[in-house]
């Protein structure tokens, strides 16, 4: 689903902050329906654990795909009083990194390796949500970053349309911290990059806004193994 | 000063994760309004080949600033506003914020310099290491360690002329005022070892030493030779004698593609050999790709063998002298000849 970004101002300046401050629309988007059907039975405490029979999830609300591909399975934690989501699909690099956006809520979530994201502590209209996906338009993998300061490297999961993409990375340990410098060329014409996601091999994630179609991630200690996801 | 207090609540909101939409929007405007002052200040000290301008710049330090995590944190601006930091910021008053702030962002700022200068790695690299070796030689200036950053100083003091008193020295503490001395000097298109030998002498006339880092002392050459460069063209153009400019990168991606084209079709011909897979062959041409961009931006930076175990991880040194060092030295030098005579014939029309 194509949705239509607010009104560019002339000086960039609101465009940039809004970019970085408010959920983005992104335009490879698309969203799921709700699908009506009994929650599924929930998971029951143990009787070795001497707590009370007492249901610690309880399903919310289930969305699925207009391919039937995707299931976003919402649940509320009863303990900690959050709401989690679960997204399943057959295929790892469609679960993983997708960032769900929850209509007239702030913020984008993030799913983890697992497809699992925390919502956290929010009201959900569950008579009028909508939900929408956004799954990377491209994957990159690195290895041994340190070896080679300057590297370009190739997608490995790609959207069509974004095959000739290429990231060229170039890594700084003679700052203070440690820099990643992220430039992404060969962008098909007319189309934008909203994100850019690096997973490091311990699986820690960090999420930025391109300016100029540059990223300066400074990066996690021992991080040198990773990819990076971008988002349309 | 009456906002800044404002500015510190609305950071701190930041970092404990309770902030609106607008909060942080507030914030990045207020961030990006106090850099923008100082990237005027500085820009031009520094040499960025790229398309950017003051607010690119500024946008980038910021963003740098505010990348998330999966909570939606921002792990850089808490390590920067620590608790220890919070604590002390909180009691204190607004010029100590202020200046805290200011003290952050020039660090952040300086660190987008560095970052986007080094689009032209492989020449400055090179420049670098010569500057290295001239100092190193040199008895004028000492390299010295900082044991706190832990970085390496170049350090000039100047020389009373013998049989006269030692009279006060001066220190130059920024490295503009350094740049300044060297233009006022005409210090331009010297090579490294003249350039160096005659600011020694310029500074000791002046009796001004310095305490600085090597990449301060890079730019300063580097800014000092542009500078003089771009006087010699506008010389050129006034003295009525026409230079025609062509941008000779243009030209250079033309041959490239052609050259692409052709080492594609070499490639081919091994596959129907059956000497290559097809896999095989995009990774000879990625290999070649790489070559060719170190090629354009100031030379090869390695051996031929790890542009391609770039493409083909489990590339041994072995297997690569075996069976892929003949196919690629092949490739290489028929690339080679290829931009020779493209060169040759551009030359001679």
């Amino acid at each position: 689903m194509v949705k239509r970004r607010p009104p560019a101002d002339k000086n960039g300046l609101s465009d940039f902050c809004g970019s970085l401050a408010r959920h983005w629309n992104f335009r490879s988007s698309f969203e799921l329906f709700r699908l009506n059907r009994p929650p599924a039975s929930p998971p029951q405490l143990l009787a070795l654990s001497a707590w009370p029979s007492f249901e610690i999830y309880a399903e919310k609300m289930s969305f699925i795909s207009g391919d039937g591909s995707y299931l976003l399975r919402v649940i509320e934690n009863k303990m900690s009083g959050n709401l989690e989501g679960h997204l399943i699909h057959s295929l790892p690099q469609k679960y993983q990194q997708v960032f769900i956006e929850l209509e007239g809520l702030t913020g984008e979530y993030l799913t983890d390796s697992h497809g699992l994201v925390n919502f956290g502590k929010i009201e959900l209209d569950t008579s009028r949500v909508r939900v929408n996906l956004c799954s990377p338009v491209a994957i990159f993998k690195f290895k041994h970053l340190w070896s080679c300061p300057a590297v370009k490297i190739y997608p490995e999961l790609i959207s069509t349309g974004w095959e000739q993409t290429v990231l060229d990375l170039e890594y700084f340990s003679a700052t203070p911290d440690q820099v990643l410098k992220v430039q992404i060329g060969n962008i098909p014409e007319g189309r934008e990059i909203a994100r850019v996601v690096l997973v490091t091999n311990q699986q820690e994630t960090l999420i930025a806004v391109p300016q100029k179609r540059l990223c300066l991630f400074e990066l996690p200690a021992g991080a040198r193994d990773g990819q990076f996801n971008i988002y349309e | 000063m009456a906002g800044e207090k404002e500015l510190l609540f609305k950071l701190l909101a930041v970092i404990n994760n309770n902030y609106t939409e607008s909060d942080l929007e507030e914030l990045i405007l207020a961030l990006v309004k106090a850099l923008l002052p100082a990237i005027h200040r500085t820009r031009s000290f520094y040499f960025i080949t790229g398309p950017y301008n003051a607010r690119d710049i500024a946008f980038l330090t910021v963003s740098s600033l505010l990348v998330k995590d999966r909570e939606g944190r921002f792990p850089a601006l808490e390590k920067a506003f620590n608790w220890k930091v919070v604590e002390r910021l909180t009691i204190s008053n607004e010029a100590v914020f202020s200046a805290y702030l200011n003290n952050i962002l020039l660090k952040r700022l300086k660190q987008t310099y560095y970052c986007l200068g080094r689009e032209i790695r492989p020449e400055r690299a090179r420049i670098k290491k010569e500057i290295i070796y001239f100092l190193k030689k040199s008895k004028d200036y000492q390299l010295i360690k900082d044991k706190t950053t832990g970085r390496w100083l170049v350090r000039f003091e100047p020389q009373a002329p013998a049989g006269r008193l030692e009279t006060k020295k001066a220190r130059v503490k920024e490295p503009e005022e350094l740049l300044a001395i060297c233009l006022n000097s005409g210090l331009g298109g010297l090579q490294i070892p003249k350039f160096f030998k005659k600011l020694a002498i310029n500074l000791n006339k002046n009796k001004a030493g310095f305490e600085l880092p090597i990449n301060d002392l890079l730019i300063i050459y580097l800014r000092t030779q542009q500078h003089y460069l771009k006087q010699e063209v506008k010389s050129c153009s006034y003295s009525g004698h026409k230079v025609t400019v062509i941008d000779l990168n243009e030209i250079f991606t033309v041959w490239l593609d052609e050259l692409r084209e052709r080492n594609q079709q070499l490639l081919l011909k091994y596959v129907q050999k059956k000497k290559l897979g097809l896999q095989e062959k995009d990774s000879y041409l990625r290999a070649l790709d790489d070559l060719f961009a170190d090629w354009s931006q100031g030379g090869q930076e390695n051996s031929l063998f790890y542009y391609l175990q770039k493409y083909q991880p489990q590339l041994s040194p072995q297997a690569y002298r075996q069976e892929k060092r003949k196919i690629m030295e092949y490739l290489v030098k028929n690339s080679r000849d290829f931009l020779k005579s493209k060169i040759y014939d551009w030359q001679s029309v």
